[in-house]
């Protein structure tokens, strides 16, 4: 019994210390998983600015059509392949003087992931993958 | 003893727990590594950024803007990917900004990878900055940007 004694504060002592372990770890994680979700929310705030047509998405030949065409072709070589997009993303100047128009296609077989399509004036420029969370 | 066997439990629950989340900032490390990205720039001049004179570095060529910054951080104007040229710049692209590159020189504290918008991607006292377009051959064809865009890179700062 006597020796028993002053182990007691000791044992509370460490059962002290893995609690407070235990709540930086949590709290860590519980910070990882929060500024995940607020990423999340960030990213799909705002592709699209405007719906065009709601029902628009891009076949695989379709895009492969498009993929085809060189950079700086006229844009109604791109439409001839594809019409309304399903939505236009904000507007935007990337080239001092020169607004480009951005445009996305969610593709039919692959609906997390649009085509998005800049053009500037009636020059098409490039197009890219964006995916959608 | 029963005392010493809860603890015993959980300080193996602990490490157990500090493992799992050490495992899954290792992961996210490994899926974001970082990649080295070499483009050819259409207007060859001779002396260009990263070029050498009597053994010093070009910090600045031709169409190249700089930012006197004074260690204000620089952010990620969309969500993309940083990749180092292997020359001490890097190449911002993402795909909501088709057919375009942005080159930024004199970044430090870098943070390379797929990064979201908005995020800090490092810091710099004079950031040499040049927006280039994607050409039909494959090559990248130094362009003017926009205040609109520099401004996106340097967020709250701008104005």
């Amino acid at each position: 019994m006597r020796r028993q004694r002053p182990q007691q504060p000791r044992r509370r002592k460490t059962v002290y210390w893995l609690t407070a372990g235990w709540g930086l770890a949590l709290a860590s994680f519980g910070l990882d998983i929060g500024q995940w979700f607020h990423a999340e929310a960030a990213s799909q705030r705002d592709l699209c600015q405007e719906v065009t047509q709601s029902t628009a998405v891009l076949s695989r030949e379709q895009l492969a059509q498009l993929l085809a065409i060189p950079e700086r072709s006229e844009k109604k070589t791109i439409r001839e392949i594809v019409e309304t997009p399903y939505c236009t993303l904000p507007q935007f100047e990337v080239r001092a003087g020169v607004p480009a128009v951005r445009e996305a296609y969610p593709l039919a077989f692959d609906p997390d992931t649009w085509l998005v399509v800049l053009y500037e004036g009636e020059e098409y420029a490039g197009y890219g993958f964006s995916v959608q969370n | 003893m029963q005392a010493m066997g809860l603890a015993y439990k959980i300080s193996s629950a602990l490490v157990a727990g500090l493992v799992l989340i050490g495992g899954g900032s290792l992961a996210e490390r490994f899926r974001s590594q970082p990649s080295v990205r070499r483009i050819q720039v259409q207007q060859n001049w001779a002396l260009q950024t990263g070029s050498q004179v009597a053994g010093y570095t070009v910090s600045g060529g031709l169409g190249d803007i700089t930012l006197n910054l004074s260690g204000a951080a620089v952010q990620m104007p969309f969500d993309g990917e940083v990749e180092t040229t292997g020359e001490g710049c890097v190449l911002v692209s993402g795909a909501e900004f088709p057919a375009y590159v942005f080159r930024l020189c004199g970044l430090r504290r870098t943070k390379l990878g797929v990064q979201r918008r908005h995020r800090p991607i490092g810091r710099a006292n004079q950031l040499v900055f040049a927006a280039l377009r994607k050409q039909p051959d494959g090559t990248w064809v130094m362009v003017e940007p926009s205040v609109q865009m520099i401004e996106q890179f340097v967020g709250g700062h701008a104005g």
